[in-house]
């Protein structure tokens, strides 16, 4: 018996010193650190409703763990992305105290699609609470979210940015449709704002605010295209775009069209699908009859699910169906079931399915702050600019302040939350110019192209929504 | 010719589900005279409830078909029927609508508390089953909705033509005591219609949902296309509805296969329901002047003016208070609050005092904003400038649909509100293509916003009243009353609906101009056309009849997504006591306020 516990033994230590010997240095401070140094939330235990209340502490720090009025002396463990930032700068501007600072995330949670965003405040919460446990703090800060629901609303939006203004030093990982609503406010009081990714033209101008997802509508990458046609290169004669009739679907349509066509993409059909029609059928027929062999559609995962059943039903098989990465999601396979087998989506960001250290702890911790929970692209983003926000503010030093901030967000042009996205030009709001295409076959996401990273191509100006 | 005929097939595919909905409608109206605008959402719920027993807990399709369309279905048209719709027989015609929206807003609550969203497919019928008729394929599930679309059609014309029990439901519908004389029992006859009526109503979301997938609203707005079908037959004649709804179907396939695909085309294609609607209602004879009764009711006691100067200067003087008291966002909040709440009193205008129900009152506020928006200026003026460009929108619209009157009027107003959001809000006229505007606020803080606000509503209020109390109030009073009688004393009943119409549009205008510049960014999708439903509802509720009645319901407008945000876990059970309390308090024109004008005179007594 106790040999067989210590060849077990010795097993378990030869496995995790080989799995150690993968560990970026971030995962090594992870198991380095004690859990609990500031984290509030328990392995097996089920947080509250984060994100839906106004104005809510998502994250708090463990009774008398941290004091906010008193900056963290310990030092930062080894491998931290904080680094070694240890000052003592204290209430440097609002939102901001010596022991703490406060981020603020705002998502649509309710409206007409109860949940919409709420993966990127499940994100930002879980990176709140990773960072809180295991990697120290920022020159003697732990981090605070509040969180905030922007009610799928412009108005909303507009808002809960007025109350996050006075209440937090910045703006994280938010994620909202209707984000056109916030800008004035976020402008007006100079918050920083690090978005998952911003929707609106008007959002994207705003000077205080950055998408990670860096995406501008007449910025698209040849790379997209590109790829296509290698991957298809025997239909890219005969293409076809169909989109929802809403606001960012048109125009990102129209771009990318643009763009493809410009990268040699031949298009015999492009419609606009109001939200009120009710039959596909139609919409198929017409694709029969134009002999469209690849088909492009932009707009809800939903909408995608219908068309494809309607193509399904008609016996029509296009050699492909491209769609953007909202379509990269669970519920689109459970939905669509095998009437969107096939789906080609095309990301700037890292697949679920591979191995990728930072992908793997945003599942990990997205898993203990909200159980049962899918990874998403929006998720990823807001992990990836509460990564972002944490880096900078450490780079930024004792001395936080919103314009320094800012300031320092304006020169990251490369950021790649450690291979977890393509490269964001966030600083310059340039679209990336990396993507990466994902098969849907058998039920299951694989990389279709290239065969691995990603491929970056030029950015092609449109002039389409800039 | 291979093509049109494929596209001719799925025309009357899409028809035959807009008549089974249609059908639906048609029945409640022609039996018990209400408008059923919660027909969707009962729809909706009960495919939600079909895909709970289908395809969640396994049970044959035709089993769950059963029990959902026999059963449930017309078990819950009973409960309406019994709880909201009975107590309505008679009222105006904007009570049986709010009714109507209450069930709506309920049901989609709790369709949204029962079943939070995630995947839910749902199989479509006899899936292995089709035709091939030419290139195109006509699926199992096709057959069955035009199958069930030619059976409900004739099933109707039959029970309402050929029985007795039909026969008997149609004389209820147009004098009840004198068929309760013959014997008929017009409870247990409008019951049976309004279970009917259900049970289409649940049929028809049944049929749709493997095209159109589980959702809560878009399931629940498909009924407008369908009432556009339904004005064909003029809400009473079901062979006509039934053509009306192949008719829209056939229209709409045709658009996809042979309009040109430029912005102005897409837009077109979107709006072409609100067109047939509205052909339809113009090539309507004009309503006839009702006559041989008053229609009066009581409204609450109207101030004099000087009791109105210290109403304003006390309400004036409470929100300094507040402004003084509360933190910057609490402010913003109450000053949108206040701006919904000179929306209302544009509906207090119209229709607590003109009798005019309109479901299109949001779409000035639009039209006020996008003029600020478009005007680019934080002077006063632009406000004066929006409100006359709602005027005389409202004008225009007034003299095209004020030829009809009542249920067929609010319908136009709708698809009035449903065309500016295609072809004028969206456009680049308007909000442009990317759909937003950003507007210079006329003064910075929310502080200064509320103060603001009030003061815009306080003098709006005040003007409400005094034309209420003048001689156009007097006349609007008497139109709405008897406009008969108005008519045979000389009075221009037309020129003073228009004029009326067009002052309420000015004064949503004005609010349009004043939301605008406190959100600073205004787009297409803030004057949608759902929102009108909401803001008819809060008006009944508070009170469509007093200046009270629109703070009130300005402040429950605002509250309720912030409460719904707030509180979640209770969010469905909010809006279903919402819908309940919409259905209860229906009865009572002059709503909430009113309960506490009563409690006021009995004190003072």
């Amino acid at each position: 018996m106790h040999r067989r516990v210590a060849l077990i033994a010795l097993v378990v230590c030869a496995l995790v010193a080989g799995c150690g010997s993968r560990l970026t240095a971030e995962q090594r401070a992870a198991l380095v650190v004690p859990q609990g140094g500031g984290s509030g939330t328990q392995e097996g235990t089920t947080p509250g409703e984060d994100g839906a209340v106004p104005g809510s502490d998502g994250t708090a720090g463990q009774p008398g763990a941290t004091n906010p009025g008193q900056p963290n002396q310990q030092p930062n463990p080894p491998g931290s992305i904080a680094g070694g930032c240890q000052g003592t700068g204290g209430a440097t501007d609002k939102g901001v105290t010596a022991g703490e600072i406060t981020i603020a995330n705002i998502s649509d949670i309710s409206g007409p699609v109860p949940g919409i965003f709420q993966s990127a405040q499940q994100a930002t919460k879980a990176f709140v609470e990773y960072f809180n446990a295991t990697q120290g703090s920022v020159c003697g800060r732990k981090l605070k979210l509040v969180s905030f629901d922007s009610r799928t609303d412009s108005g909303g939006d507009q808002q809960a940015t007025s109350q996050a203004c006075e209440q937090a030093f910045a703006l994280v990982g938010s994620m909202s449709a209707f984000d056109q609503g916030g800008g004035p406010a976020a402008s007006a009081c100079g918050i920083p704002d690090l978005r998952a990714s911003t929707v609106t033209a008007q959002r994207q101008r705003t000077p205080v605010s950055f998408g990670v997802a860096s995406n501008v509508v007449n910025l698209v990458s040849s790379a997209g295209p590109d790829l296509v046609k290698s991957s298809f290169p025997g239909s890219v004669g005969a293409a076809a775009y169909l989109y929802l009739n809403a606001d960012a679907s048109a125009q990102n349509a129209k771009s990318m069209q643009k763009a493809a066509e410009a990268r040699g993409i031949k298009f015999v059909y492009s419609q606009a699908i109001d939200i009120t029609d009710v039959n596909y059928a139609p919409y198929v027929a017409k694709l029969k009859e134009t002999g469209a062999k690849i088909v492009y559609w932009i707009g809800s995962a939903q909408y995608a699910v219908r068309l494809q059943q309607a193509m399904r039903q008609q016996g029509y098989t296009p050699d492909a169906f491209i769609t953007d990465p909202s379509a990269y999601d669970p519920q689109y396979v459970r939905q669509g079931g095998a009437a969107v087998d096939g789906t080609v989506v095309y990301t700037n960001g890292a697949l679920f399915e591979e191995n990728n250290a930072q992908m793997a702890l945003y599942k990990q911790w997205l898993g203990r702050v909200a159980p049962g929970a899918a990874p998403s692209y929006f998720g990823m983003f807001a992990w990836a600019a509460a990564r972002l926000f944490v880096t900078t503010a450490a780079k930024v030093g004792p001395q936080l302040t919103r314009k320094a901030m800012l300031d320092a967000i304006r020169g990251v042009h490369d950021f790649t939350a450690e291979g977890m996205v393509a490269p964001q030009d966030v600083g310059g709001k340039r679209t990336s110019a990396c993507m990466t295409l994902v098969r849907l076959k058998g039920g299951a996401w694989s990389r279709l192209a290239p065969a691995s990273g990603y491929s970056c191509g030029s950015l092609i100006d449109t002039g389409v929504g800039g | 010719m291979t093509a049109l005929l494929a596209y001719t097939i799925f025309g009357l595919v899409t028809g035959g589900a807009y008549a089974v909905v249609a059908g639906g409608l048609v029945l409640t109206y022609s039996t018990s005279k209400v408008f059923n605008v919660g027909h969707g959402a009962i729809g909706m719920v009960m495919a939600f409830l079909y895909w709970e027993l289908a395809e969640n807990r396994g049970l044959p399709q035709w089993l769950a078909l059963l029990i959902v369309v026999g059963g449930c279905a017309p078990l819950f048209g009973l409960l309406v029927e019994r709880f909201v719709m009975r107590r309505l027989a008679g009222a105006p015609v904007g009570i049986t609508l709010v009714a109507g929206v209450g069930v709506l807003v309920g049901l989609i609550g709790a369709a949204q508390a029962i079943w939070p969203p995630q995947a839910r497919p749902v199989r479509p019928f006899l899936d292995q089953y089709g035709v091939h008729i030419g290139q195109s394929f006509v699926s199992g599930h096709d057959l069955v909705t035009l199958a069930c679309a030619v059976l409900v059609a004739g099933g109707l014309y039959l029970l309402l033509n050929r029985t007795r029990t039909g026969l008997a439901m149609r004389a209820c519908v147009d004098a009840p005591e004198l068929a309760a004389l013959y014997g008929t029992r017009p409870h247990r006859l409008s019951a049976l219609s309004w279970a009917i009526g259900s049970a289409l109503a649940a049929l028809g979301g049944i049929l749709l949902t493997p095209v159109v997938q589980l959702d809560y609203v878009t399931m629940t707005l498909l009924v407008i296309t369908a009432y556009t079908a339904a004005l064909v037959g003029r809400l009473r004649s079901l062979p006509w509805t039934f053509v009306g709804a192949l008719g829209l179907g056939l229209v709409q396939s045709y658009a996809v296969a042979y309009l040109p695909s430029s912005p102005f085309w897409i837009a077109f294609r979107a709006a072409i329901p609100a067109l047939l609607l509205f052909v339809v209602l113009l090539a309507m004879p004009q309503s006839p002047l009702r006559i041989g009764g008053v229609r009066g009711s009581r409204g609450v006691a109207v101030p004099n003016a000087v009791t109105t100067g210290v109403g304003a200067g006390l309400f004036l003087g409470a929100v300094v208070v507040l402004a003084l008291l509360v933190d910057s966002v609490v402010a913003g909040q109450l000053a949108l609050a206040l701006v919904f709440g000179i929306v209302l009193l544009s509906m207090v205008l119209l229709t607590g005092y003109g009798g005019v129900v309109s479901l299109g009152q949001f779409t000035f506020v639009g039209v006020g904003a996008v003029t600020v928006a478009r005007l680019g200026s934080s002077s006063p003026v632009t406000l004066l400038v929006g409100a006359l460009v709602a005027a005389a929108v409202g004008a225009l619209i007034a003299l095209t649909v004020l030829r009809v009157s009542g249920l067929y009027l609010a319908l136009a107003t709708l698809g009035f509100a449903q065309l500016m959001d295609k072809l004028v809000l969206q456009s680049p006229i308007a909000f442009g293509v990317r759909g937003s505007l950003q507007v210079p606020p006329m003064v910075s803080s929310p502080t200064a916003q509320l103060l603001l606000a009030a003061g815009v509503f306080a003098l709006v209020g005040a003007g409400v009243l005094a034309i209420r109390r003048g001689r156009l109030g007097r006349r609007m009073i008497a139109v709405k009353d008897s406009s008969a009688a108005c008519a045979t004393l000389g009075m221009n009943v037309r020129w003073i609906r228009v004029g009326v119409f067009a002052l309420s549009a000015a004064i949503a205008g004005l609010a349009g101009g004043l939301f605008a510049q406190l959100r600073e960014t205004v787009a297409a999708s803030d004057f949608q056309l759902f929102n009108n439903l909401p803001l008819l509802l809060f008006a009944v509720i508070a009170g469509v009849t007093s200046v009270s009645g629109a703070a009130l319901g300005g402040l429950l407008l605002m509250l309720l997504p912030v409460l719904q945000s707030g509180f979640p876990a209770f969010a469905g059970a909010a809006v279903v006591l919402l819908g309940v309390a919409a259905a209860g308090l229906a009865r009572d024109p002059n709503g909430l306020v009113s309960w506490f004008f009563r409690a006021w005179s009995w004190r003072r007594a």
